[in-house]
C-alpha cells in the first residue's frame, strides 16, 4: 500500500457513512472553566518539573538544620590528615601502615555525618515535615550523598599523603573507597532498620578490629600487593551501588515514617 | 502565533504557551477519550491526565513528527494503561470488553456510539481514529504501537461488525 | 474543592475507616467524634501522610497522590502531638519551616511576624521553645500551619492543651481565615467547633454518620431533648430509665437534660443543642 495522502473520496459508502455518524454524534461539551482549570494544573506541574535546579530546595540542603558546619568537616579533614601524617613521624619502621590507617578511618566521616543527621530528628516533627513541599526523604537524600562526596573528597586528600611513596597507589585508593562506601552502607541500613544504635556500634567496633589487625605489621601492604585492579575496581563499583541502594532504602522509610 | 512557534515557547518552559497548547487541543483528546469509553466523567480524568503527562514529557517532543500525533501517542497509551487497570478489577472485566453491559449511560446513547461500544476495544481505537480523527493508517499503527496490516485488519473486522449493527446500505 | 470518594483505610485486617464520602468547598468543617473513631486517619490521608487502602481523595479532580508537592504546597497541617526541636525559638522554628515550606525570605519576613503576633506570641518569639507550656507550643504550631497561606488547612485536635482564653482566640484566628480556605479540624470538644464551623461531619462505626449544619443537626433532635428536676433520692431510678446529658446539682434536687425512655409531667422540652447531638450518637 502506497503512502499516499489519505483523501475522503476514496471511502466507500459504507466508511463515509460510518464518518458522518461518529462526527454528527459530538460528546457532551466541556465548559471552559473546566478546561482552563486543566490547563493550570497541567502547567503547574510542569513548572514544578522544570525545577531540578530548585534553588529553594538546595537552600534547605544546605543550610537547614544540617551538619554542614565548617567545623565538623574541618574536624574529619583533620583527624584524617593526621592519620595520615603521624605514623610517617614514626618513620618507616613504624608499626602501622598510614595508608592501612586512612583505609580504617576512610568511613568515619559519612557515618558520623549520617548518624548525626539521622538521629537529631524528632518524630512528631516529622509529620509537619511530611506534609511541606521539600519532604525529608528528598532532603536527606541529597545530603547523604553530599556527605559521601565530601568524605571522598577527604579520602582522596588524605591519601594523596599516605599513599606517597607506595607502589600501588590505585589499589589503595580503590581499597579506601570501597572501604568507605561498604561500611558507609551497612552503617545506613542499620540506622535505617533498626532505631537502637547497638548494631550499628557492634559493626564499626567489629570494623575497628579487623583494621587493627590489618594495619599491625606488614599484612595490609601484602594484602594490597596481592590485589588485582579490575577486581578492586569493580568491588569499589559494588560498593558504590551498595551505598546507593542504602540511600534508597533511607529514602523509602523517611518517606514511610519520617 | 502559530502552532510551531507555541511548541519552541513551551519547550522552552513557557507556561502561557503550553495553555495555549492545552486548549487548542483539549475537545480534540476528551472526544477521544468519550468516544472509545463513552463515560463523560472518566474522560476528564484521562484528559486532564494525558495533558499532565504530554506537558511532563514536552522536552522530548521532536519537532519532526507532528504534534497531534505524538499528543494521541500519550492519550492512546493512556487508555491502554486505563484498561489495564480496569481488568485488574474483576468485576469490571466485562468493561474491557465492550461496555454495554454495565455503562448506565448508554440507554442514551446514539446508535453509532452503541454499536462502537459492542467492539473490542482495539477495534474501536482503531475506528475512531480513522473515521472520527481522519489519522492516515501509517499515522494509526504509529500512534497505536501495531503494525500497519494490525491496524488494517482491524479496521476490517470493525467495518463488518459494524455493518451488521447498523441498518446500512452495501455500497 | 477537595473530594473523598469511597475512601477506606485498612490495617492489615483491621479496617478503621470505610466508604468515606465527603466533598469539601471554601469553609470550616468540623469533624467530630470520640478519640480512636478514625478522625486521625482520615486527616494523615488527607494530608499524604498516608494513603487509602480503597477509594481516592482528589484536589480539583486530581489525585493528591499525583499531585505530590503540588498539593503539599497548597497544605497547612497541624498534628495532633506537635513536634518542635526544644532548642529552637519560635522565630527559628518558623523560619525552618518556611524554607521546607519553599517560602522565599522576603514572604518569610513578612509573613512570621505577623502570625507570631496572630497568635499572641511576639513577646516571647526569641525565646527557646523548650520553656514554653503546652498551650504556647500548640500556638506556634497554628502559626506554621499558616505560614504558606494554604488553601487546605488541617488541624487535628487544635486546641487540646489550651485554657478557654486561648480556645476563643482561636476560634477568631479561624473566623478571620481567608474565605477561599478550606479548613478542616478534627474534635472532641464540642464547643470548639459549634460556633466557627459551617458544616460538622460526624463520624461513628468508621463511617460518615452525620453531616449538616449545627442548625440543621440540632433541628434534627426537635422535640427530643427534655429536662426536668428530679429529687436527690430518684437520680438513680431516672437514669436508669432515660439517657442522660447532662447533670447540675441543686439544693436537695438534681436538674436533669435527657433524652428517651417515657416523658414525666412537669418536663419541658429544650432546644437541641450540638453538645446533644454528640452524646446522643455516642451514647
Amino acid at each position: 500500500m502506497m503512502n499516499r495522502p489519505y483523501r475522503s473520496a476514496d471511502r466507500t459508502g459504507l466508511e463515509r457513512t460510518i464518518a458522518q455518524a461518529l462526527k454528527t454524534d459530538c460528546p457532551p461539551p466541556v465548559p471552559q472553566s473546566e478546561i482552563d482549570a486543566a490547563c493550570k494544573s497541567a502547567t503547574a506541574h510542569y513548572r514544578e518539573k522544570q525545577r531540578i535546579f530548585d534553588a529553594g530546595f538546595w537552600r534547605v540542603v544546605f543550610y537547614c538544620r544540617s551538619a554542614w558546619s565548617l567545623l565538623f568537616w574541618i574536624v574529619c579533614a583533620f583527624l584524617l590528615g593526621s592519620c595520615a601524617v603521624m605514623p610517617l613521624l614514626f618513620g618507616p619502621d613504624g608499626r602501622v601502615e598510614p595508608a592501612g590507617i586512612v583505609t580504617a578511618i576512610s568511613p568515619v566521616p559519612v557515618i558520623t555525618f549520617a548518624l548525626r543527621e539521622l538521629r537529631r530528628r524528632d518524630g512528631s516533627l516529622a509529620d509537619i515535615e511530611r506534609t511541606c513541599k521539600y519532604t525529608p526523604d528528598r532532603i536527606y537524600f541529597a545530603r547523604l550523598w553530599l556527605g559521601m562526596l565530601l568524605n571522598a573528597g577527604l579520602v582522596a586528600v588524605a591519601g594523596a599523603v599516605a599513599f606517597s611513596g607506595h607502589e600501588h597507589i590505585a589499589r589503595l585508593y580503590l581499597c579506601s573507597f570501597s572501604a568507605m562506601f561498604f561500611v558507609g552502607a551497612a552503617a545506613l541500613l542499620l540506622l535505617s532498620l533498626t532505631r537502637s544504635i547497638l548494631p550499628l556500634s557492634i559493626v564499626l567496633s567489629a570494623w575497628v578490629v579487623c583494621s587493627v589487625w590489618l594495619m599491625s605489621g606488614t599484612k595490609f601492604s601484602d594484602m594490597i600487593a596481592r590485589s588485582n585492579v579490575p577486581f578492586l575496581a569493580a568491588f569499589t563499583l559494588l560498593g558504590a551501588g551498595a551505598f546507593a541502594a542504602a540511600t534508597i532504602l533511607t529514602r523509602k522509610k523517611l518517606r514511610q515514617t519520617g | 502565533m502559530d502552532e510551531r512557534e507555541l511548541l519552541d515557547k513551551a519547550k522552552q518552559g513557557d507556561g502561557m504557551a503550553m495553555e495555549a497548547l492545552i486548549n487548542a487541543y483539549y475537545s480534540r483528546v476528551f472526544a477521544f477519550f468519550y468516544k472509545n469509553t463513552g463515560d463523560h466523567h472518566q474522560s476528564k480524568d484521562l484528559t486532564q491526565e494525558t495533558f499532565i503527562k504530554m506537558v511532563g514529557g514536552i522536552s522530548g517532543y521532536r519537532p519532526q513528527k507532528p504534534f497531534k500525533n505524538w499528543l494521541f501517542t500519550i492519550a492512546s497509551n493512556h487508555l491502554k494503561n486505563y484498561y489495564r487497570s480496569l481488568s485488574r478489577l474483576p468485576e469490571r472485566l466485562e468493561l474491557t470488553e465492550g461496555y454495554a453491559a454495565t455503562n448506565p449511560e448508554l440507554d442514551a446513547k446514539s446508535d453509532i456510539a452503541a454499536a462502537l461500544s459492542h467492539l473490542p476495544p482495539a477495534q474501536r481505537q482503531a475506528v475512531i481514529l480513522r473515521y472520527y480523527f481522519d489519522f492516515p493508517i501509517k499515522d494509526i499503527a504509529k500512534i497505536t504501537g501495531a503494525r500497519e496490516s494490525t491496524v488494517k485488519a482491524r479496521l476490517r473486522y470493525a467495518l463488518e461488525k459494524l455493518r451488521k449493527e447498523l441498518t446500512m446500505y452495501d455500497e | 474543592m477537595l473530594s473523598v470518594k469511597n475512601v477506606t483505610k485498612r490495617y492489615g485486617n483491621f479496617t478503621a475507616l470505610e466508604n468515606i464520602e465527603l466533598e469539601f468547598t471554601p469553609g470550616v468543617y468540623g469533624l467530630l467524634a470520640p478519640n480512636g473513631a478514625g478522625k486521625t486517619t482520615l486527616m494523615k490521608m488527607l494530608t499524604t501522610l498516608t494513603f487509602p487502602s480503597e477509594g481516592e481523595i482528589l484536589w480539583d479532580g486530581t489525585e493528591i497522590g499525583k499531585l505530590g508537592s503540588l498539593y503539599r504546597e497548597k497544605l497547612g497541617y497541624l498534628p495532633q502531638q506537635m513536634g518542635y526541636y526544644p532548642q529552637y525559638t519560635p522565630r527559628q522554628y518558623l523560619n525552618y519551616l518556611s524554607a521546607l515550606k519553599s517560602l522565599d525570605k522576603r514572604t518569610a519576613g513578612r509573613r512570621i511576624p505577623e502570625l507570631l503576633e496572630l497568635v499572641g506570641l511576639s513577646d516571647v518569639c526569641d525565646k527557646k521553645m523548650k520553656k514554653f507550656s503546652g498551650g504556647m507550643i500548640q500556638r506556634v504550631g497554628i502559626a506554621q500551619a499558616l505560614l504558606n497561606e494554604p488553601k487546605l488547612l488541617i488541624l487535628d485536635e487544635p486546641t487540646s492543651g489550651l485554657d478557654p482564653k486561648e480556645r476563643g482566640r482561636f476560634r477568631n484566628i479561624l473566623s478571620g481565615l481567608s474565605r477561599d480556605c478550606v479548613v478542616i479540624l478534627s474534635t472532641h470538644i464540642v464547643s470548639d467547633v459549634e460556633s466557627v464551623a459551617n458544616e460538622l461531619i460526624f463520624l461513628k462505626d468508621k463511617r460518615v454518620f452525620l453531616t449538616g449544619s449545627a442548625q440543621e443537626l440540632c433541628r434534627r433532635l426537635d422535640g427530643t431533648i427534655f429536662e426536668t428536676s428530679v429529687p436527690d433520692g430518684e437520680v438513680d431510678d431516672f437514669e436508669r430509665a432515660h439517657f442522660i446529658l447532662s447533670r447540675r446539682q441543686e439544693q436537695g434536687y438534681v436538674s436533669l437534660r435527657f433524652t428517651g425512655g417515657e416523658i414525666p409531667a412537669g418536663t419541658r422540652a429544650v432546644t437541641p443543642t450540638l453538645e446533644d447531638v454528640f452524646l446522643t450518637t455516642y451514647r
